[in-house]
Parts: structure tokens; sequence; C-alpha cells
């Protein structure tokens, strides 16, 4: 499946990208977020990470379809 | 004016280049009894380090969606006649204003808490994030917010 990710904040400076179109092999926004922390030594794990699709909140058991826009959110800290 | 614009005048959510410059002129309703206001304000000290300015990103489409529905529940939750927020993007200099709040509400108690119900919703659940930079040359993200948690 492909999907596109955008990064932001802590996640743009590790990976050094705004945004990318990512092939693998995952169903959930679970394995995805496995296989995209794998491959740039993200270290934030899923209590501290919240993910979305196509600019909404979702859950992590999530199932993804082709071309969705997942969105991994570090910890927020606006105010 | 249908319903929807309607709710959305009562309730808004804005996010604005550089320093907020909240207008608040409100057509208030004539049940306001009470206009209460919270701006956050960039501070020179944080966690024991100098701060010597703050950048703030965001993820703007969910930004501005998360803080919706935040200011819409206020107005339900707390029968508010209108609940108004701005908050800042980009880089800001120490005393520069990071957030505004404005809530119309027919009694203070409950514009008082709404207020501080919106600050904490906003800090807790909007894709908003901040870079400080310290007078030692460094910075950082900070990461830090989650709900109950008071401070920053």
């Amino acid at each position: 499946m492909t999907v596109r990710l955008r990064y932001f904040a802590a996640f743009r400076e590790i990976c050094q990208l705004d945004q990318e179109t990512y092939c693998g092999q995952f169903k959930t926004v679970a394995d995805l977020y496995e296989l995209i922390c794998k491959k740039y030594q993200f270290t934030l794990n899923m209590q501290q990470t919240r993910p979305a699709i196509n600019d909404r909140f979702c859950a992590w058991d999530n199932a993804l379809q082709e071309n969705d826009l997942v969105v991994f959110i570090p910890p927020v800290a606006g105010g | 004016m249908s319903l929807q614009n309607e709710a959305n005048t009562r309730a808004k959510f804005m996010l604005s280049q550089g320093p907020v410059h909240l207008e608040y002129q409100h057509s208030c309703s004539p049940e306001s009894g009470a206009l209460v206001s919270f701006d956050g304000l960039v501070r020179n000290n944080n966690e024991g380090k100098d701060v010597l300015r703050l950048e703030y990103s965001a993820y703007a489409e969910l930004a501005l969606h998360e803080g919706s529905l935040i200011v819409k529940e206020a107005v339900d939750c707390f029968a508010l006649q209108a609940a108004l927020c701005s908050h800042a993007l980009g880089v800001l200099e120490i005393g520069q204003l990071a957030v505004s709040i404005r809530v119309w509400a027919s009694h203070r108690g409950e514009g008082f808490e709404a207020c501080r119900w919106i600050i904490d919703q906003v800090k807790s659940r909007v894709p908003i994030w901040k870079k400080e930079s310290y007078t030692d040359g460094t910075c950082e993200w900070v990461l830090c917010q989650h709900v109950g948690h008071h401070g920053h």
C-alpha cells in the first residue's frame, strides 16, 4: 500500500522532510508508525504520539486506505 | 443568517501569523453579563532556562478543526453567548501575545470556568508546537502538555 506522510516539529527535524510518499506492507496506522520509527529512529512511543488520517485525529488501530494522508503528532505545546 | 453561520460567529478559533491581535468587538447578546479574557504571553524563562524567543508551528488543517471543536464545545457546555480564541504562529519575542481567549457568559462563574477550560484544552489537544531558543544559544522543542497538568 502507498500512503502520504507529513512531518511536523521534532519529527520533521529528525527525518529532514516535510512530506513523503511511503510504500510498504502495513494495515493499521500503528503498523505504519512502527515502520517509520525504525526508518528514522523516532524514539517517541505510541503513548507520547497521536496519529491523524486525512486531517483528523484517529485511533492507532484504524485501518489505512491507499493514498491516505497520515501524520504522527508529537506532544503538543501550544499556549 | 443560517444556524450554521450563527454558530460559526458565536464560536471561532483562529491562527495568527505572528503575535495575536484579537478583534473582540462582538455584537454582544443582551443576555451577556460577563466578558472574561485570557491572554498568554511569551515569558523569559522556562524550567530554569533563560528564554530568548519562541517559535510556534502548527499542523494548520487539524489545528483549525480541533480548535473550532473546542470553542464550540465550550459554548455548548458552559451555555456561553460566544467564545473566541486565536493562537500565534511563527517567531515571538518576550512579552508578545501567544494566545488570546474571550468568552461572553451570562454570569462570571461560567465565564471564568469556560476560559480556563478552553486554554487547558487548547494546550493539550491542538497540534501546535513550541521551540524555545535560550540565551545560551541552544534551542529545543517543548514536549510537555497533558490534560490536567498546569503551568507553562
